[in-house]
């Protein structure tokens, strides 16, 4: 792995190959470090050239245009491919051959992500462990079918979503079927179980507006995950994505504002 | 937001789990029962309407099902191999293999009794049909070998791209 952070649960803080950073234990600050860069020959040539230009335009005092111009020439030409995403690919690719070195390295590097992501929404440690354990079975039976081997890491999340989905469905099917019981114990339990469901209905499709955009947060921050690719796993327009961390970015802003002031 | 936890549930149990289920014995043995299957389907059918003489009506009824019974093991395998116990690329390939070996012996084997019974159309019959699933056996073993030479040949430039990196 180029970059630290997002592997097998080791720790809150999550650093990005463009420099985001974000610390997901306080869910409050950036940790106000700088992930260096991993640039190419090429990269660095094109840095070359571009930097004087960069550095007169900013005495001249086009601060803002400087900003936005060394954001897109680093999306669009300085950044390398991601050594990520083709780790992943090749992962993928290898599961679908058949190898089973490459599902025990699938097991050891998204288990812990998927704990968490699955942990978030089902907010219970043994309805969790149950929806992992039926999002790994479909993802052993479903890995076969993956057309684009790059995608894996949102089919991966995308998986364990619509099992925490299909679970819901189910349970409350059940609760509709067993409304018609007298005993008043089954009756309780029914509440309490109805209750429990509720709060997962909740938690997972109604959430409150901060919850959705820490979720958007915790992917695109804490799994690395691209814009496009939170965007499939949540089933969302990439644009709400979008505004989903532009929104939190402000309030963050603010906040950070306020209490320097 | 909850606060990050260790999975409770642990990494070891989640990969002894997948082992058994990724058992290539396993996807082995119901490609077997699927072939197995379809060759007896295939057998029984032929011997029963290459018969040369007319048939009570028991013997059409313990005729109809046996294929039934064969079908309904190959329907049974067909969907554990597409849902279940999925075939990878390098166990399609060994799949394919096993499809046209035992379409070849189908073709002997049925050759062989309707040459024996001296049944012209039996022979005929069996000739075509057997030939025409040796045809689909060639091309499911084509087809796969041809899948895991696109994945292996992905992977090896992946593995260049990621060792220069």
């Amino acid at each position: 792995m180029v970059n630290g952070g997002a592997g097998g649960g080791q720790g809150a803080k999550t650093r990005k190959a463009d420099g985001r950073s974000w610390d997901f234990a306080t869910n409050t600050q950036f940790t106000g470090e700088r992930a260096r860069p991993v640039r190419g020959t090429f990269g660095r040539e094109i840095e070359q050239v571009v930097a004087p230009v960069v550095l007169t335009l900013f005495l001249c005092g086009m601060n803002r245009l400087v900003l936005a111009a060394t954001i897109k020439i680093k999306r669009l030409i300085i950044m390398p491919p991601n050594t990520n995403s083709l780790e992943h690919e090749l992962l993928a690719i290898r599961c679908q051959l058949g190898e089973l070195a490459a599902f025990d390295e699938l097991v050891d590097r998204w288990h812990a992500p998927l704990w968490r992501y699955v942990r978030r929404m089902a907010d219970r440690d043994e309805l969790a462990e149950e929806i992992l354990q039926e999002a790994w079975l479909r993802i052993l039976r479903g890995i076969v079918k993956l057309r684009e081997p790059a995608s894996l890491v949102p089919w991966l999340f995308g998986i364990a979503r619509r099992v925490l989905m299909d679970h819901l469905r189910q349970k409350y099917k059940q609760l509709a079927s067993n409304e018609g019981l007298d005993d008043q114990a089954a009756q309780t339990a029914e509440i309490d179980s109805r209750n429990d469901i509720e709060h997962l209905l909740y938690e997972v499709d109604k959430l409150p507006l901060p919850q959705r955009e820490l979720l958007t947060l915790y992917l695109y921050y804490l799994e690395e995950l691209t814009v496009d690719e939170v965007a499939r796993v949540l089933d969302i327009p990439a644009g709400t994505v979008k505004s989903r961390l532009h929104h939190v970015r402000n309030l963050l802003k603010r906040n950070l504002l306020n209490e320097e002031s | 937001m909850h606060q990050l936890t260790s999975p409770t549930l642990d990494a070891d149990v989640v990969r002894r789990a997948m082992h058994k289920e990724l058992s290539t014995a396993a996807r082995v043995g119901y490609t077997l029962l699927l072939l197995v299957g379809f060759t007896g389907a295939g057998l029984v059918g032929s011997l029963w309407l290459t018969e040369p003489n007319p048939l009570p009506p028991q013997t059409h009824l313990t005729f109809g099902l046996l294929a039934i019974i064969n079908l309904s093991w190959v329907v049974f395998a067909a969907w554990v191999l597409t849902q279940r116990k999925v075939l990878y690329a390098k166990q399609s390939v060994i799949s394919g293999w096993m499809a046209v070996v035992f379409c070849i012996a189908f073709l002997l084997i049925g050759c062989a009794i309707a040459y024996e019974r001296a049944n012209t159309n039996g022979l005929i019959a069996i000739g075509v049909v057997a030939t025409a699933q040796f045809i689909v056996a060639i091309a499911l073993l084509r087809r796969a070998k041809l899948r895991r030479n696109v994945l292996l040949a992905r992977r090896d430039v992946l593995l260049k791209q990621l060792a220069g990196s």
